[in-house]
Formats: C-alpha cells, sequence, structure tokens
C-alpha cells in the first residue's frame, strides 16, 4: 500500500497515512483525477468530518466577510447597513446595560409559551393521530385555525388577557400550538400497523400499545418536532414583544427601529439567531441521548 | 389436553373488492388443529393463507363460521395465540432482551402471574430463549444491528416468551437466503423438539412445509379452500438429509402438483415456455 502511494508520486503529497491520500492512491490507480472531487457530492452518502466542519464554519464565515465588504464599501448608507465592528460594538453597550434582562425576559416568554403548547399540543396530537374519532372532530377545525396569522390575534389578546405577560406568552402559544397538533399527528400515524398488531398478538390492550407502542415508536420525530417549533416559537417572540412590553429582545429591537439605530437591530437579530441555536443544538443532543439507536 | 384443541369451523371470509362488491377469500374452511401438533400451510400467492392465520391470531373478523382455542371463541388477539410475521416487527428502540420480554410489560401477563420465583421464571426463560436463538451475545443490540435472520429469531424467542397456546408463523423465513433459512429449519425443529407447542406455519416454500410440518394444508385460490391434508410420513426427528430422501422428494412434487394444478398454473408454464422460445429467437438474431 504505502510503496504505491509513493511511487503514484503527486498522491504521496498529503501524507501516504492519511485516509485521504490512501483513497486517492487507489482512485489514481483506477480512474482518472477528475472524479477526485465526487466523493463530496454523492447523493445522501456522508463526508468526512473535518469537511463537514469547515463547510459550516465557511457557512458563517462567507456571510460576515460579503456584509463587512459591502458596508465598507459605500454602496450603502451605514445607517441602514452598519459594519459587524458597529454591531459588535452596539451589543458591547448593550451587554453592560439592559442585555441580561432583556434576554431573560424574551426566554421566559418564549419557553412559556412554547412549553403549554407542547404540554396540550403533543398530547392532542396523539389522539389525533390514534384515533379517528378524535381526527374527525378536531382535525377541521385545527387545519382551519391554524391558517390564520397569529399577528392578527393580538388585540384579542390584549382585550382578553390584558398587556401583561399573558398576552405575550399566548401569541407564542398561538404561534406554535396548531402547528405542533398536526405534526405530531402526522407521525403518530405513521407509526407502522404491523407494530400494533406484533404487540396485540402479545397480550397488549389498546392502552398499552397506545403508551408502548403510539407514543414510544413516534418519540424520536416528535423530538424533531419540538425542536423546529422552538425555533417557530422564536420567531414569534417579536411579533409578542409588539404589545406593550418594556423590556425583552423583540422589544429592544423594535424600540431601536424607532431611533433608526440599525446596530442595535442587528445586534438583537444576531443574539435571537445565537440562543435559538443554542436551543437547537440542545434538542440535537436530546435526541441523541434519548435514542441511541438512531445514531 | 383437549381443552387446547384448536377448531377452525367453516370458517368464510370476504373483502370488499374495489368494484362496490365482495370477494370471498376464505370459504368454508375447517380445520382442528392438535396440541402440540406442527401443521404447514401452502397454496398460491393470494389464496388465503395470511388471511387465515390473522382470523385464528383474532386480527381479522370472519363473516362465517367460528374459530376456537379450546372452549374459548376466539375474537380478539391475545397473548395465547403468539405470532411471527414475515416483515420485521422487533420495536426498534428496544433492544434484544426488551424486545423478548416485552410482554412483562403487559398487564395480561403480568396479572398471571402471582409469585416472585414465577417472575424471575419468566426473565430465567427470556435469557433461555435467547441462548436457545443463539443471540446471548446480542442481547444489548438494537434490532438495526441485527440481521434479517437474527432480528425473526428474536420475534420468535418474544412470540414464545409467555407459553402462547398456539404459535402462528406467517412466512417468518420469507425474506431469509436460503442457506439461514436451512439453519432456521433445523433451529426450529430443535426448539419444538425441547418445548413441545402448537404451530401453524404458513409458507410458499413446499420443501419448508414438508421438512417442518407434521400435516401440510394444501389451500386452493378463487376462493381459498383447503384442497387437501397431507400427512408427513417420516417422525418428528429430522434431519438435512431427508430433504435428499427419494421419499421426501415424492412428497415434495406431490405437493408441488397440487399446488399447480389448484392454481391454474399451468397458464403460466405455458407463458414461461413461450418467453423462453422467445429468449432463444432473440439471442439467435443477435449472433446473426
Ligand atoms: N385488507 C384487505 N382488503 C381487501 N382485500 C384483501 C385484504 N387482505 C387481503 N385481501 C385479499 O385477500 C386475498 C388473500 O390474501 P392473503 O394475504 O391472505 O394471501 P396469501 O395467501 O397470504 O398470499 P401471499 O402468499 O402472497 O402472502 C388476496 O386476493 C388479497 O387481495
Ligand atoms: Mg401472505
Amino acid at each position: 500500500m504505502k510503496s504505491q502511494a509513493i511511487a503514484q508520486g503527486p498522491a504521496a503529497h498529503a501524507g501516504p497515512d492519511t485516509p485521504r491520500a490512501r483513497d486517492r492512491a487507489v482512485k489514481s490507480a483506477t480512474a482518472r483525477p477528475a472524479v477526485r472531487r465526487r466523493p463530496l457530492l454523492r447523493l445522501q452518502q456522508s463526508i468526512p468530518r473535518k469537511v463537514y466542519v469547515t463547510l459550516s464554519i465557511l457557512g458563517f464565515v462567507l456571510p460576515l466577510v460579503a456584509w463587512e465588504l459591502l458596508s465598507r464599501s459605500g454602496l450603502i448608507d451605514t445607517m441602514f447597513l452598519p459594519t459587524p465592528g458597529d454591531v459588535i460594538e452596539q451589543g458591547w453597550t448593550w451587554a453592560h446595560s439592559s442585555l441580561a434582562q432583556d434576554t431573560w425576559a424574551s426566554i421566559v416568554r418564549v419557553v412559556s409559551g412554547f412549553v403549554l403548547a407542547a404540554c396540550l399540543g403533543v398530547p392532542l396530537g396523539v389522539f389525533i393521530g390514534s384515533f379517528k374519532a378524535v381526527e374527525g372532530f378536531f382535525q377541521p377545525i385545527n387545519d382551519f385555525v391554524r391558517y390564520m396569522p397569529a399577528a392578527a390575534f393580538i388585540p384579542l389578546m390584549i382585550l382578553w388577557v390584558g398587556i401583561g405577560e399573558g398576552s405575550k406568552i399566548a401569541i407564542i402559544f398561538i404561534g406554535v400550538f396548531f402547528q405542533i397538533i398536526v405534526m405530531v399527528a402526522d407521525v403518530v400515524r405513521q407509526v407502522p400497523g404491523s407494530w400494533l398488531e406484533a404487540s396485540y398478538t402479545l397480550g397488549a390492550t389498546r392502552g398499552e400499545a397506545l403508551r408502548l407502542v403510539i407514543w414510544r415508536g413516534s418519540l424520536p420525530p416528535l423530538i424533531n418536532i419540538l425542536r423546529v417549533n422552538m425555533g417557530w416559537a422564536w420567531t414569534y417572540l417579536v411579533v409578542a414583544e409588539m404589545v406593550a412590553a418594556n423590556k425583552g429582545l423583540g422589544y429592544a429591537i423594535l424600540q431601536a427601529q424607532r431611533f433608526m439605530n440599525t446596530s442595535t437591530i442587528f445586534a438583537g437579530i444576531l443574539i435571537i439567531g445565537v440562543i435559538g441555536l443554542l436551543f437547537d443544538l440542545f434538542f440535537r443532543q436530546l435526541h441523541r441521548r434519548l435514542f441511541p439507536w438512531l445514531h | 389436553m383437549s381443552d387446547q384443541i384448536l377448531h377452525i369451523e367453516s370458517v368464510e371470509k370476504r373483502y370488499p373488492d374495489g368494484r362496490g362488491g365482495q370477494q370471498t377469500v376464505l370459504d368454508n374452511v375447517s380445520l382442528r388443529v392438535e396440541p402440540g401438533e406442527f401443521v404447514t400451510v401452502i397454496g398460491a400467492s393470494g389464496c388465503g393463507k395470511s388471511t387465515l392465520l390473522r382470523l385464528v391470531a383474532g386480527l381479522e373478523h370472519a363473516q362465517g363460521g367460528v374459530i376456537r382455542l379450546g372452549d374459548r371463541v376466539v375474537d380478539q388477539p391475545g397473548a395465547d395465540r403468539g405470532m411471527v410475521f414475515q416483515h420485521y416487527t422487533l420495536f426498534p428502540w428496544l433492544t434484544v432482551k426488551q424486545n423478548v420480554m416485552f410482554s412483562l410489560e403487559l398487564g395480561a401477563n403480568m396479572r398471571a402471574i402471582e409469585t416472585e420465583s414465577e417472575l424471575s421464571g419468566l426473565v430465567d426463560r427470556a435469557y433461555a430463549l435467547i441462548e436457545m436463538m443463539g443471540l446471548e451475545d446480542r442481547r444489548d443490540h438494537y434490532p438495526n444491528q441485527l440481521s434479517g435472520g437474527m432480528q425473526q429469531r428474536v420475534a420468535i424467542a418474544r412470540a414464545l416468551l409467555s407459553r402462547p397456546r398456539v404459535l402462528l408463523m406467517d412466512e417468518p423465513f420469507g425474506a431469509l437466503d436460503a442457506q439461514t433459512r436451512e439453519v432456521m429449519h433445523d433451529l426450529i425443529l430443535q426448539l419444538f423438539a425441547v418445548e413441545p407447542t402448537t404451530v401453524m406455519f404458513v409458507t410458499h416454500d413446499v420443501e419448508e412445509a414438508a421438512y417442518l410440518g407434521d400435516r401440510v394444508v394444501v389451500l386452493a385460490p378463487h376462493p381459498g379452500r383447503i384442497d387437501g391434508i397431507h400427512h408427513m410420513a417420516w417422525g418428528r426427528e429430522r434431519e438435512p438429509a431427508l430433504k435428499l430422501d427419494p421419499e421426501f422428494t415424492k412428497v415434495k412434487g406431490q405437493l408441488t402438483e397440487r399446488i399447480r394444478e389448484t392454481s391454474g398454473m399451468e397458464a403460466d408454464h405455458k407463458l414461461i415456455e413461450r418467453m423462453t422460445a422467445l429468449g432463444r429467437r432473440m439471442q439467435g438474431n443477435a449472433a446473426r
């Protein structure tokens, strides 16, 4: 193997013992060099971890560089497009005043609305997906309500629950609750009937089949549904904080708009993005922990 | 013992044919399976073998006739009739051990257990079954880490754990390659020698049916009905050499003949002959 790699000349440059070099050594013996790139673009095939991570970092860095260049080029007034440096500076000032408070207020709202929606939406979705009678009753009305824009409920929420925390949580709740129901019902319906039949022939009652087969079987996709909906909950935050808030990230963004403080708008959006990413990582990690057979 | 006889009496099963009418899938099927007997069911594809088994399992309801296990009428699935399906039905989120012990999580089985030692007896039994299936070093693996043959062995162990009175097997080895299947045959024979169980075993493999069964039931299609029941003359102790025995080969031929005749496969054979002739002509053309 080694002597072959050396004999191949150019292939030895990458060091004869890295997998890539070995790969190349074998490849160049059988195929033309042009084929080398193709392994990265094979349908649904995994690629080396190093390449993956590099691409992920590039995905962040390239837009950042583009932003930096664009804001410095003078093509766009910095009033509308601040430089990354401005945004960091503004973020720093914010960090020394009310950032912690704003962040905490927003997290509490998003998590409250989301948890409430999940606690009610998941069981309802499970029942809709399991029983045709429940589906018949809830699904059409749910599909109807689901298309109503959450923002349009703001005036109603103010009338009903006032301008306190309740209405803000309610907006986030409305934003994700109906989606969770549909998505959960869908994955529950996809639990193979043969699993259910197998459990029945082992002596399972309907309740046991629901608990031990349908619930357990749809748990992995269910965690993914929660992950996606947590993202959506954050997108409803700004809408929710349009309602008479005096702190919160969404509130700060709206406030900054009033004073043409684009740096703060950028900083706020980026911070929400980072927090969202952290929640996403949490759910991914949870998935890994809970469902080892899928990883 | 007589309270364990499986009686299938004049069962009739119809399905909607998709054009507003009804299609009779099983017509007046009667069969009596003695305790400890191994009955295999063969027949052409679509003749209603799975339907018959699913009726006994209680997963389907018949329009006519009655199925009785002992003195109880079968009207729903239950732990007294275990089933092994053709496709893999292990729960992917449970390990081999947990899959085999699944029935210990079910009230129906646990209510029957009165003492602590009975429970630990069942746990021991689970380990013993896993070992008998040659899976002791895979106990903590998940199903997606197992080959198809291993998965079916786990499914068999799972179905046997709570000692069902009847074990129903629907082409359990249908998806396995020929060699694995041969191994499974001898494993099954060994298993039931150690632990006599009433078995109804559906297959479309004539050799499998004759090698495993005490009796072989031939189902005829359109509508599904019993064409004949054949006693296998060889005793329970069977080994691979039997498959080469002239007597065995003869019976195999007879069974195949019955299936062919009842299913009107003559037409298929004519078609195959025509296609071979056609193929030869095309080869001739290509050579020229
Ligand atoms: N749920 C159903 N609805 C309508 N028709 C059905 C249904 N299940 C089975 N059938 C029909 O009943 C007939 C018998 O089906 P069954 O699955 O019992 O055959 P089989 O002998 O097991 O065939 P195979 O060897 O291919 O498994 C077929 O014609 C099939 O189309
Ligand atoms: Mg079948």
